[in-house]
């Protein structure tokens, strides 16, 4: 038997803090960190607009995207896209590219759709218990994980490249590549026109009037149930876009469980900023993906980026519930 | 049940349709109330015929049923044992004090760890025979548990749930990341209760099914009968109290937290008992099986087979084990399968399979002679339910004894008169926003103080204010000289103030009896340590707890239906079980918030006669009313609060003529006015 | 959904601004790295004296005799086992088409590649007294698990592509290996670097059992090569903070010690970023399923196996192809080999589990691959490993590293 000592000693080392590693690798960290807080914060919408709605933690969201993300691969694979870069022209390549976002787009919408249908709606209609809907989140959640197992094996799926990232600009002798650049802006730009939707549309009052006070909201003529139906749809169309997103980063991630995880990242980025909160999906986002790369660089393994990840869930739960801009998506002015 | 009902003819409706929905609704409740109807010793037969055939199983093989030859029954059955004491141990959690835990796995993984890093050749810790480990695992899981639950507790549901979920991911990515957890390499051959068979092979190896089985099935049993008496005292009512009504629970004096922190504490004890156990089966331990699939997994073996229910627990984790061992060609489906289980139970039977509940009184027994001798009838069964419609009369109901009962040591004489709480300066904002404004008066001992005031008043906010559910930005609350402000609701409702509230709620699934219990216990002093080890005062106070219950169920004159669940009971009872629940605090001062809203005048008459018998008995109670009919012929002295500030106090006849009150009332519906 | 479509027209606008300049990654290592490229083995003659699984045609055993594979079928690692028990079934079937008188049967027995549901299959095989000799387990992790059991019942296993050094040294009489351990795998990555003319060489380890150990050995015989090292974990997809790490070494080569599931995205991400040198994989990610997921980036691979390029035999390639319409695979020729190192013992007369195992403790025969010959701990003595690479979209053998 060895001393037993050997085994704390061993115990005491597995936290190494790697400054050197952070200051050399900083700007690469930033840049891809603040690409993944784009994909976060589109995902994350989702889940903070139907929380606003209902108070409903849609643990099935992340199939939602998962869905959208199998779409786009399967609209890329049909268009001849595949594992390396594809030699058509640039309109070619953007043609498909929008045409794989709006399937993604519809796919995570009718998913969206039919959850909102299939699940919840037949509890409250009997008014169950919160717990009830969370319960049958993560059942249908599975449901749709397995689905897909079933039907495309435990593989992922084959990688699909867009397009071979260029050089953009070099800051401080970094890369910052022409694919961070789409996916930052065309997040950005998406979530503007969320918040713009959710600030001046009449759908947009509609869904502030039911998150404050469904009754009343009924009351004044809207109606609830189409406004529902209408925030899980939007939230699908989000998390379509933010597939397309997350299959230009990482090409072959498309497999059964793989919204899994990137949904726990979402919905802690939705409370990080304020759970019910347009902006603050965005800022959570952003700073979560940051808070991830700087973490796993510094600590030297990605598992790390998922422990930092809930461990920042826990302590803003601790610590400030209502996240950093407040979490209620009635008390948006218009 | 928040539609108020009309006359006596609505509620003679309901009754009868609903009075047969007692504790044994449903086909398995029939078997379970003719099964409680057999003599003890004719139960521990059949259980002791059940256990044998139980213990052999795993020889029996039984066709059809057997696994084989897919996959071998001996392991097969040591496996539907260990997931079947997994759900038991989640069951606790979930189940019964209703917290949604989806890492349960991660308590599963420390117990794991625990056996193999001190058992296993590849751990460079000290090692130690295998059988300590199990306690060593329960003792460092429940340290993960208190670690978990103390910051995360106090969370609401379904953040609680999101938290769990991140602590069990935690623990995997740990695994692999501390190298001393070994990562994917895991640790070899984790110990095994010792012993030899005659050919000089270990008898716990593992691929030996049978003792395994045996070791499991033993512990499970030993659990059963432990959380059967856990179940059956105050921490088991607490738990499924604080499921039922969370805050309800902490205002009738449940310590919430505490008990939350039990629960956790017993459940992640369980699970790290559950994972040493299967860590020695499988003799190897790595990162790779604690993932979020299999949390959720042990969640659908627990609502499967009836989420509260410790038998159903045990069936459902055999069930979710056996089926895709005995269909293995429907094996890889099994997720599919047990998630869509979830969706289809939430949505219709979220019972479970065997939904009927559990019993949550040491001396259930004892209820029909006590209440022959307190109140002259058994309460009601299923099948034998009395056609009484209304509640008993108030007058007939309270003998001596009864009187007696419900308000033992009460210095009737003494006293009366004297300020009993004095609220002085009381102001509550919330926001901006004043709710209410240095608002000051005297309860007094003995004496019925009606609060009344338009909409918006702030009456309920000022009984929030007392009973600790708002903090109040200034003044004073003292109750007997002793400052509430500050104290947790628990502790104010041990002080002495109870209440009922506005919208009637009780804890829905239990019992009439078993909700009054709640609100005796608060002034029970077993520790779970007690319950569990069934210690003489745990006996003492369960047998007191059964005659003082059905005495104050008789006291409302709703003893007749003291085994009908709460949620199935007509409004009007409803409302004297509230009342009834809140006088077994013992309080000093009982606060009523709007009782008779939602009663016809004949109700509203019987209401006044039971508060003031409450009153006679020896209660000083603060009431809060609309019916002004009701407040001025019950009340002895009136407090009138308008925008948050009191505008008069005096006796009934002054307020009916201060001026003041009638401007404010001016605006109010004439008929509510004083006349 | 007027809006999200606006919101599309905006990536496309920006798509439009970026990807302008979108161009084809060469195939191949770019000449800029300045590494060799390695000429491409085209065949491997059958050794001469070679044990056929056929024997003499005249063998007797008794009706019932079985050999036993427990291993991955189903799962997500299971192409690697489909690819052994397909040579075990050759060699059972060319042996009991030749020997009409011992009829020896083939019982395959699933355990999804996972140590923690290994047991319960394995505790079938050694319960069912038919099977005197396995073919198993495929994977370093479930042998570990296991090997006990089969200690304890005296079967005689050998497995055909377990590669951890480890399990060998448990005292297991009843464990043999089929082809060499991560030991000599080790330094011949260090071998197929020189011979590609690397001078610095970055590794990177997943935490499988498997990957820690050819890390490690991996690493030491490297010595001055070594540019750099870093971890990653199974089921990672994203590895953009190891790749920045890697560029910023200025390595020309990686070895993933490792699998295919993580090394195909891992190539196709280094590649992605710019990286021009070579990418080194071991056995676990030689698999035509890297070549797939990877697509061009695979281009500037190079792998390690202490297997034999079956393919390249024609004898056995042939019978593989027109039994089971299908190239044999990795470890197909190992699985088909020690499968006759049973039958031949079964052939002799062999017919206990005892008598099993104590012929093939003192076995020595030519197979197709390579001679057979055990140590006491069950380990091969000849272990020969072989390079490979990809070569228009197919993995091929660049000879033997010696």
């Amino acid at each position: 038997m060895l001393d037993p000592q050997t085994a704390f000693v061993a115990a005491d080392e597995w936290i190494r803090l790697d400054w050197t590693a952070l200051a050399q690798n900083f700007w690469s960290a930033t840049f891809d960190g603040l690409t993944f807080g784009a994909i976060y914060a589109l995902v994350a919408l989702g889940y903070t607009l139907v929380y606003g709605v209902l108070n409903l933690i849609n643990f099935a969201h992340s199939e939602v995207f998962i869905v959208g993300a199998y779409a786009v691969v399967f609209t890329l694979t049909g268009l001849g896209f595949g594992p390396s870069p594809p030699e058509f022209s640039v309109a070619g390549i953007v043609g498909a590219l929008l045409l794989a976002c709006v399937f993604a787009m519809l796919a995570g919408a009718v998913t969206a759709f039919i959850l909102e249908r299939v699940a919840y709606r037949p509890l409250r209609k009997r008014s169950a218990p919160r717990l009830a809907f969370l319960i049958t989140a993560i059942g249908m959640s599975f449901v749709i994980q397995y689905l897909i197992f079933i039907w495309r094996g435990p593989n992922p799926e084959p990688a699909v490249i867009m397009f071979a990232p260029t050089p953009v600009f070099d800051v401080f002798g970094t890369i910052i590549d022409s694919q961070q650049i789409i996916i930052v802006v065309a997040a950005v730009v998406m979530m503007v026109f969320v918040d713009q939707l959710i600030r001046r549309t009449k759908l947009g009052r509609g869904i502030r009037a039911v998150a404050q006070d469904p009754d009343t909201a009924t009351l004044m003529g809207v109606n609830k149930e189409r406004i529902i139906v209408a925030t899980f749809v939007i939230g699908g169309v989000l998390a379509g876009a933010a597939a397309l997103f997350y299959v230009m980063k990482i090409p072959s991630g498309v497999l059964y469980y793989g919204g899994f995880v990137l949904g726990i990242k979402a919905f802690t980025a939705a409370v990080l900023g304020g759970i019910g909160n347009v902006r603050g999906a965005l800022l959570g986002g952003f700073l979560l993906g940051l808070l991830g790369n700087y973490g796993q660089i510094l600590l030297g393994n990605a598992q790390w980026t998922d422990v930092v990840c809930f461990v920042v869930l826990v302590l803003v739960l601790m610590i400030r519930p209502e996240g950093i801009l407040g979490t209620n998506l009635s008390k948006v002015r218009a | 049940m928040t539609t108020p009902l009309g006359g006596a003819a609505a509620a003679q409706a309901i009754t009868d349709t609903q009075a047969t929905e007692s504790r044994y609704s449903g086909r398995v409740g029939h078997l379970r109330h003719r099964w409680e109807q057999h003599p003890r010793w004719q139960q521990w037969f059949v259980l002791a015929l059940f256990a044998a055939l139980l213990y052999a199983l795993p020889i029996l093989n039984p066709p059809f049923i057997t696994t084989e030859p897919g996959n071998d029954w001996q392991l097969a059955c040591f496996d539907m044992a260990r997931f079947a004491l997994v759900a038991l141990g989640l069951n606790v959690v979930v189940g019964q004090a209703g917290l949604l835990d989806l890492g349960y796995v991660g308590f599963f993984a420390v117990g794991s760890y625990v056996a193999a890093l001190w058992t296993s050749p590849d751990s460079t810790y000290i090692h130690i025979p295998y059988l300590w480990t199990l306690p060593l695992a329960m003792v460092v899981t429940v340290f993960f548990g208190v670690m978990l639950g103390i910051p995360t507790l106090r969370l609401r549901g379904d953040y609680l749930a999101i938290v769990t979920l991140g602590f069990g991911e935690i623990i995997r990515l740990l695994a692999t990341l501390m190298p001393v957890l070994r990562g994917q390499v895991g640790f070899q051959s984790v110990g095994a209760p010792p012993g030899t068979d005659a050919a000089g092979r270990e008898i716990f190896n593992n691929s030996a099914g049978t003792p395994w089985y045996w070791f499991t099935v033993t512990i499970i049993i030993v659990v059963l009968m432990l959380l059967t008496n856990l179940e059956r005292s105050r921490v088991g009512r607490a738990w499924i109290a604080i499921r039922e009504d969370e805050d309800a629970a902490e205002i009738m004096g449940v310590p919430t937290f505490r008990f939350k922190i039990w629960a956790f504490g017993i459940g992640a004890a369980l699970g790290g008992l559950s994972g040493a156990v299967f860590a020695g089966q499988v003799g190897f331990v790595n990162n790779q099986k604690f993932d979020v699939q299999t949390s959720i997994l042990f969640l659908a073996a627990v609502v499967l087979g009836g989420s509260g229910n410790k038998y159903g627990a045990v069936l459902g984790g055999a069930l979710v084990s056996y089926i895709p061992l005995r269909f293995t060609g429907i094996a890889e489906y099994k997720y599919l399968i047990f998630g869509a289980a979830l969706v289809v139970m939430m949505i219709f039977r979220p019972q479970g399979l065997l939904g009927s509940r559990s019993q949550l009184l040491a001396n259930a027994r004892s209820i029909g002679e006590t209440a022959r001798r307190l109140v002259g009838a058994a309460p009601a069964v299923e099948g034998e339910v009395a056609p009484a419609a209304a509640p008993v009369r108030v007058e007939d109901a309270v003998t001596e004894e009864v009187a007696d009962i419900v308000a033992p040591d009460r210095p009737l004489e003494a006293a009366v008169g004297e300020n009993l709480a004095e609220i002085k300066d009381l102001s509550v904002t919330f926001g901006g926003l004043t709710a209410l404004d240095h608002v000051s008066f005297d309860i007094r001992r003995g004496e019925i103080l009606g609060l009344i005031g338009p909409n918006g008043a702030g009456k309920t906010t000022c009984f929030n204010a007392m009973t600790g559910v708002y903090a109040p930005s200034s003044g004073s609350v003292t109750l007997d000289g002793t400052s509430v402000i500050g104290r947790p609701q628990h502790a104010i409702t041990r002080l002495g103030v109870a209440r009922t509230f506005q919208n009637i709620r009780l804890f829905g699934e239990m019992t009439a009896l078993e909700n009054v219990v709640v609100g005796l216990d608060a002034r029970h002093k077993t520790s779970a340590w007690g319950a569990l080890f069934r210690s003489p005062r745990h006996r003492r106070e369960e047998h007191e707890a059964i005659e003082r219950g059905l005495a104050l169920l008789g006291f409302v004159g709703i003893a007749d239906r003291a085994e009908v669940l709460a949620r199935n009971l007509p409004y009007g009872y409803q409302r004297r079980l509230e009342i009834a629940r809140a006088l077994a605090t013992e309080p000093k001062l009982l606060c009523l918030d709007e009782p008779a809203a939602g009663f016809n005048p004949a109700e509203k008459d019987e209401l006044m006669a039971l508060i003031r018998t409450i009153r006679d008995d020896g209660y000083t109670v603060l009431l809060i009313e609309h019916d002004m009919r009701l407040v001025m012929g019950v009340t002895d002295r009136i407090v009138v609060l308008e925008f948050g500030k009191k505008i008069a106090e005096g006796t009934p006849a002054e307020i009916r003529n201060d001026p003041a009150v009638i401007a404010a009332y001016l605006g109010e519906e004439s008929t509510d006015g004083p006349a | 959904m007027t809006r999200p479509g606006k919101a599309c027209a905006a990536i496309a606008a920006v798509a439009l601004l970026t990807a302008g300049c979108a161009s084809k990654t060469d195939d191949g290592i770019g000449e800029a790295s300045g590494l060799k490229n390695l000429s491409v083995q085209t065949s491997i003659d059958v050794p001469a004296d070679a044990v056929t699984a056929a024997g003499d045609g005249e063998a007797e055993c008794p009706e019932g005799t079985a050999i036993g594979y427990a291993g991955a079928m189903t799962g997500p690692n299971a192409q690697l086992g489909i690819n052994i028990y397909n040579g075990v079934q050759l060699a059972i079937d060319q042996h009991n088409e030749a020997n009409p008188d011992c009829q020896v049967e083939f019982k395959k027995f699933d355990t999804e590649g996972d140590p923690n549901k290994a047991t319960g299959p394995v505790t079938q095989v050694v319960n069912d007294d038919s099977i005197i000799g396995v073919i198993g387990l495929p994977f370093s992790g479930e042998s570990k698990a296991t090997g006990k059991i089969f200690e304890d019942a005296g079967l005689v296993h050998i497995s055909p592509s377990a590669t951890n050094p480890e399990l060998s040294q448990n005292g297991w009489t009843t464990f043999h290996r089929g082809m060499g351990n991560d030991n000599v795998q080790g330094p011949a990555v260090a071998v197929l670097a020189k011979k590609l003319d690397a001078k610095k060489v970055y590794v990177v380890g997943d935490d499988s059992d498997y990957g820690i150990g050819l890390f490690k050995t991996s690493t030491q015989a490297l010595g001055s090569l070594l540019a750099g090292t870093d971890k990653i974990t199974t089921g990672q997809k994203d590895f953009s903070a190891v790749i920045s790490k890697i560029l910023n070494s200025k390595a020309d080569a990686v070895f993933l010690s490792g699998y295919y599931a993580e090394g195909a995205p891992f190539d196709q991400q280094l590649v992605a970023k710019g990286f021009k040198g070579a990418f080194i994989g071991p056995d676990g990610i030689k698999d035509d399923q890297f070549v797939k997921q990877a697509g061009s980036a695979s281009g500037n691979a190079y792998f390690t196996c202490p297997c034999i390029p079956g393919e390249l035999i024609p004898d056995f390639a042939d019978a593989y192809k027109k039994a089971f319409k299908a190239e044999p695979g990795t470890y197909s020729i190992e699985g088909y080999d020690s499968a006759i190192v049973l039958l031949q013992g079964i052939d002799k007369g062999n017919t206990t589990r005892q008598r099993l195992l104590d012929f093939v403790e003192t076995y020595n025969g030519q197979g197709f691959s390579k001679t057979y010959k055990w140590t006491d701990e069950g380990e091969l003595s000849e272990t020969p490993v072989y390079g490979y690479k990809v070569d228009n979209g197919k993995i091929v053998s660049v000879g033997a590293l010696d």
